[in-house]
């Protein structure tokens, strides 16, 4: 124990030190850094901070990159046209690295260090959930314009987006099914959560209309859908929806089905309809069927001007365009909020659930009072292997 | 001040994790890249358990232990037949697996969606709701871990860790069954982990299987290697440093457009710039 006492000694000493040269080195750096920042505030006036987390680094950082792109140009423009009611939007940018862990911290320091009262973010499903109890805590407003988990639907009243929850196509395909006439519906679902968000929500809405749900379940793992199949054929419905999570599992029940020589109407849902090959290849039997997407308009003015304008800012095409349209349509909404009501977290969060018809890039938004966007899938149909819009 | 309760509890979490894992590499000298599964696996049993069957906390955790220590002896046995380098490799792929798992594990786990809603930990009609009463609670666990390490560490069961570590063949020929030793820290290592994971899961009240993937289990060779392996405190202060610094980063005014991958490329760089001048790690006694 002897020797290793005086080794201890020596290391604490030279342990003292190297955490003191640390501490220095980023100390020096958040100050050095910090010089250029205060300088500038002297010029701009109290500017509002927006809290902004993002996926910046890891897996989804090329989310992030798109994100904060688009976040910048829609502050740019509100800051030439004079800002919110005078003042500069200026955001506090902080990495999540889509996960729970980064986005709580984040959301710690942007609530609790600078303070601020509303937060766009997270884009990952995960970042918003586990954010959202720090946001709430806080009684800061947390607002998403890129999770789609049903997990989030009504989570807290800090909480609200203005992507759709997955749930929302089965509601839309719904809706349709039953002006269509449907009063019987086959449906085969994959047993995931996605595809069981999106059967409870047709469920829901179809069965609250009077219609009739002929289920059969499948894993993920099964391959020959045969019995379930022969099922749903006997049960004689007016249509089979054909519930999954991946293109490759619907390819095999398509082809199942027209082993079958069963050719009914079909409903399928978006992961499949986003497969363009699936869809040329089973042109003849998915001729008619119907589908509900989340896509940007490429018609909408806003958005057009969006997209001209990503090119000549970054030189490059707006990637994920379904979300570049509601990150756009988020500060813009933020704005809104802030004019009407003022920079408070507490009346920002009750003014989303006040939003009606709200006309952006994304489309008319219209937020429900569990924080969701009602609506936003539009439905679509298949005809001669391509899709088109549900007339 | 709540954001620097929330950077205690994340240090003390990730201070539980680098004790335990401190236990297996520091003092034994086992390469294992398992640790994040262990910590994920003690994560998700009490996520489960806690939204789905109402049991408390505490209990979780105890249940969440033993179930992580039954997975880890089952790893271990099979990393038992590695020698050398093959052990950190195995043990990747076991991290692997039980990630997996984790992410294909269909309704039971949820799979990518991850578990939201888990509950705080409550005792005898306490709630450990704030964030500076859980602060509490991961202190105090950290205390217990670290004087179990401690103990451990001291004890002559210690002693032959250390010198598995330093000459396995000898001590053979001593007539040590050194698998049985390797064996038994390894299962208290992942014990310990899994007590970090259900903290992680009650206080995030969120988990997915992100959390839990083998650069996790870097991150918390990371933190031993540079606060010292072979040391306790180093350890601790390993955990204090590797979470705190990125944090710092965030006050860092880069420009925003470069920001986030700045903080990263310089906090890659204090850890070079530390491995050069300090390879000892802060208060290591044995180096890699």
């Amino acid at each position: 124990m002897e020797p290793d006492a005086q080794g201890n000694g020596s290391s604490v000493a030279k342990t003292a030190i190297w955490l003191v040269i640390l501490v220095l080195i980023v100390g020096g750096l958040i100050v050095y850094g910090n010089k250029g920042k205060e300088k500038k505030e002297e010029v701009v006036k109290e500017p509002i901070k927006i809290g902004v987390i993002l996926p910046l680094t890891g897996d989804a950082a090329s989310y992030g990159e798109g994100a904060r792109n688009v976040y910048q140009i829609a502050a740019d423009e509100i800051n030439v046209a004079g800002g919110v009611s005078g003042r500069m939007l200026e955001f506090i940018i902080e990495d999540s690295k889509c996960n729970g862990k980064d986005a709580t911290s984040a959301a710690q320091k942007l609530v609790n260090v600078d303070k601020v009262q509303v937060i766009l973010g997270g884009f990952c499903s995960g970042e918003s959930i586990a954010a959202t109890p720090v946001a709430a805590e806080a009684k800061v407003t947390l607002f998403s314009p890129g999770s789609s988990s049903p997990d989030l639907t009504g989570i807290s009243p800090y909480f609200f987006r203005n992507y759709p929850s997955d749930a929302s196509q089965g509601k839309a395909l719904a809706d349709t099914a039953i002006a269509k006439g449907w009063k019987k519906v086959a449906l085969i679902q994959e047993q995931t959560d996605y595809a069981l968000g999106v059967y409870k929500a047709f469920a829901e809405a179809f069965e609250g209309a009077g219609g009739v749900i002929v289920k059969e379940e499948t894993s993920t793992a099964n391959s020959d859908f045969r019995s379930q199949l022969t099922k749903l054929k006997a049960a004689k419905a007016d249509a089979l929806f054909v519930d999954t999570q991946t293109p490759a599992m619907s390819e095999r029940i398509f082809k199942q089905i027209q082993d079958l020589k069963w050719s009914p109407a079909i409903i399928i849902n978006d992961a499949t309809a986003g497969d363009v090959k699936v869809i040329s290849t089973y042109k003849t039997l998915l001729e008619g069927a119907l589908t509900a997407e989340f896509s940007a308009d490429p018609n909408n003015a806003q958005f057009a001007k969006l997209t001209a304008d990503y090119k000549t800012k970054f030189g490059a095409e707006l990637p994920f365009q379904a979300y570049g349209q509601t990150e756009y349509d988020a500060v813009y909404m933020i704005k809104a909020a802030i004019e009407a009501v003022g920079y408070n977290g507490e009346k920002i969060a009750a003014w989303s659930r006040t939003v009606i018809d709200w006309k952006g890039a994304s489309g008319s938004v219209t937020i429900g009072t569990n924080g969701d966007r009602v609506g936003g899938h539009t439905v679509e149909v298949v005809k001669g292997g391509k899709i088109e819009k549900y007339q | 001040m709540e954001y620097l309760i929330h950077l205690g509890v994340l240090v003390s979490i990730y201070a539980i994790l680098a004790l335990s894992l401190n236990l297996v590499m520091g003092y034994t000298g086992i390469i294992s890249l398992t640790h994040a599964a262990f910590f994920g696996f003690g994560a998700y049993t009490t996520a489960i358990l806690s939204t789905r069957t109402n049991l408390n906390f505490f209990v979780t955790v105890l249940v969440g232990m033993l179930l992580t220590s039954v997975l880890s002896l089952l790893i271990g046995r099979v990393l038992s037949k590695f020698r050398g380098d093959f052990v950190a490799l195995g043990s990747v792929a076991f991290n692997v697996i039980v990630w997996s798992i984790l992410i294909n594990g269909g309704d039971f786990t949820r799979g990518p969606l991850g578990i939201p809603g888990i509950p705080r930990p409550e005792i005898f009609g306490f709630s450990f709701s704030s964030n500076s009463s859980f602060l509490i609670l991961a202190i105090a666990c950290l205390l217990l871990v670290f004087f179990a390490a401690r103990f451990i560490e001291r004890s002559s069961f210690g002693r032959v860790l250390k010198a598995i570590r330093e000459d396995e063949e000898a001590l053979q020929v001593f007539g040590y069954r050194v698998v049985h030793y390797k064996l038994a820290v390894f299962v208290i290592g992942a014990c310990m982990a899994a007590v970090a994971g259900s903290l992680y899961a009650s206080y995030i009240t969120f988990v997915d299987p992100s959390t839990f993937t083998v650069t996790e289990s870097i991150f918390m060779i990371s933190i031993i290697i540079l606060g010292g392996l072979a040391s306790n405190k180093g350890a601790v202060i390993g955990a204090v440093v590797l979470t705190l610094l990125p944090e710092a980063l965030r006050f860092v005014g880069f420009p925003a457009d470069i920001a986030a991958q700045t903080r990263q490329a310089v906090y890659g760089l204090m850890l070079i710039l530390l491995m050069l001048y300090r390879p000892q790690g802060f208060v290591g006694e044995y180096k890699l």
